[in-house]
């Protein structure tokens, strides 16, 4: 399975990466929302793991580009300030608080998606 | 046939009239102190009749605490009568007939007539300004502890989230020296985070005493900028521009403190412009002050944030603890200086620090 994290916090997406990868996960990160764009450019995804307040897209606006960009995208997001009832309406099937508990993370990610997010 | 003013005043009755219609409480006193003459708006204030005040010392009006002071300020204040306001600076309180107090401005006025000369206050009730101010002084207290807590909560949060992870992935044997690398190095720039973040707060909020000594500020910028342009991490992309007035020579101020002040303006441009372009710092003397200027080539600021840059935990950016500038601004005015931000035209945003040049000491 390939994850695509995206968070400006370079500590928290290296601890990401070495747990995704220990969990037998293909990760890749980006630092801000261009470098996430540029790499889902380059290779598929199946899920994209995005931090809320990312720069210079926020993490909605990138989520939005990258279901265009790939419909069957499954989108995650991290966020210490936005709650469930943020992510409606928007192409984000999960919202993982922050400080995240990488076990709820990793069990969630390999979990097959839910019939409103297959359609 | 019009009346004239000297006729007014001499009028009795229509002095009287005068005091009566006033909007606010006026209490005319004699030279002992004793109440001559009061105004509806005094019975209104005080809940006493005028039968009640006239003949008693004003004293009556304020609260027993006070009363045997304030017979010492009205008999210093007899030796020499001027019109003032009373108690500048100072709450001052009146009591009324039931024993409450009432929040009270008092100006105070000598009138001379022949030999004598009587006091005409006038007292306004100032209870509803007071309130306002306890209730917007409250509001601003809560809306900057309010500052505070998100702040601290993601400057305290994120580090120590990162901090767990990395702790909680030792407990794997196998991790590979790579790995093991990464963890080692996010628990020292996380835990280094968070000793930065209590670093800016407690200076913040127990700034150091000033020392100020004889020292050079055209050596300190040229300090700064040659330790930045060696530290890549920070500064690789950032073209500096150093014009430093040799006219200004070395005066008393607490260097440390200015070069803290520098190097959170320098850090901040370059925050500004994303470590990429160009930080102009500039010194100019006048006859009585230094100045130093900061200009980045960054997008500048907008009219919100030039009014909230210095507010404590202000700030544009997604990390930090949104009180670099405001310690800058503290350490400036401790310098009895000035400091300011604005847009330089052409350029992104510009701070200007003004610091008085002391004479230096003999």
């Amino acid at each position: 399975m390939t994850v695509l994290v995206i968070d400006d916090d370079t500590s928290l997406l290296l601890m990401l990466s070495l747990y995704l990868k220990r969990a037998g996960l293909q990760a890749a990160i980006a630092s801000d929302s261009h470098q996430a764009l540029q790499l889902l450019a380059k290779r598929r995804f199946e899920w994209m793991i995005i931090d809320g307040e990312i720069f210079p897209l926020n993490g909605f606006e990138l989520a939005a580009k990258a279901r265009q960009h790939d419909p069957n995208i499954r989108i995650a997001m991290l966020s210490g300030i936005y709650k469930d009832s943020d992510i409606l309406g928007h192409p984000i099937e999960k919202l993982f608080q922050k400080p995240l508990d990488m076990n709820a993370l990793i069990g969630y990610l390999q979990m097959p998606p839910l019939p409103a997010f297959t359609s | 046939m019009p009346i004239s003013p000297p006729d007014l005043v001499q009028d009795p009755d229509i002095f009287r009239l005068i005091i009566e219609s006033a909007p606010n409480s006026m209490i005319m006193s004699d030279e002992r102190g004793l109440i001559v003459l009061v105004n509806a708006q005094t019975e209104r204030l005080f809940g006493y009749s005028r039968q009640e005040l006239i003949g008693q010392p004003v004293e009556i009006l304020l609260p027993e605490s006070i009363r045997a002071r304030h017979i010492g300020y009205r008999e210093s204040f007899m030796t020499s009568p001027q019109t003032r306001s009373m108690g500048v600076g100072r709450d001052l309180f009146g009591m009324r007939k039931d024993g409450s107090l009432v929040a009270i401005d008092i100006g105070l006025n000598p009138i001379k007539t022949g030999a004598r000369t009587l006091i005409l206050a006038a007292v306004v009730d100032i209870s509803e300004r007071r309130e306002m101010q306890r209730k917007l002084a409250q509001s601003e207290t809560l809306a900057a502890v309010g500052a505070m807590a998100t702040v601290m909560a993601h400057e305290i949060r994120n580090p120590l989230g990162s901090i767990v992870m990395a702790a909680k992935s030792l407990i794997a044997q196998d991790l590979t020296p790579v790995e093991m690398k990464i963890v080692s190095d996010v628990l020292t720039k996380e835990s280094q985070r968070l000793n930065r973040t209590l670093q800016d707060f407690l200076q913040y909020t127990r700034p150091r005493e000033l020392k100020r000594e004889i020292s050079d500020v055209n050596r300190t910028v040229t300090e700064i900028v040659t330790t930045l342009k060696q530290d890549p991490a920070q500064a690789h992309d950032v073209n500096f521009r150093v014009c430093t007035d040799q006219n200004l020579g070395p005066f008393p101020h607490d260097a440390d403190q200015l070069r803290q002040v520098l190097w959170n303006l320098i850090l901040n441009a370059i925050q500004a412009i994303q470590g990429r372009g160009r930080i102009t710092i500039s010194t100019q003397a006048d006859a009585q002050q230094a100045h130093i200027t900061v200009v980045d080539s960054g997008p500048g600021l907008d009219a919100s944030s030039i009014r909230k840059i210095f507010d404590p935990f202000f700030t544009t950016k997604k990390t930090g603890t949104g009180l670099g500038l405001a310690i800058a601004r503290r350490i400036v005015s401790a310098h009895d200086g000035v400091i300011v931000a604005d847009n330089a035209p052409g350029e992104g945003a510009r701070f200007r620090v003004t610091l008085p040049r002391p004479p230096s000491p003999p």
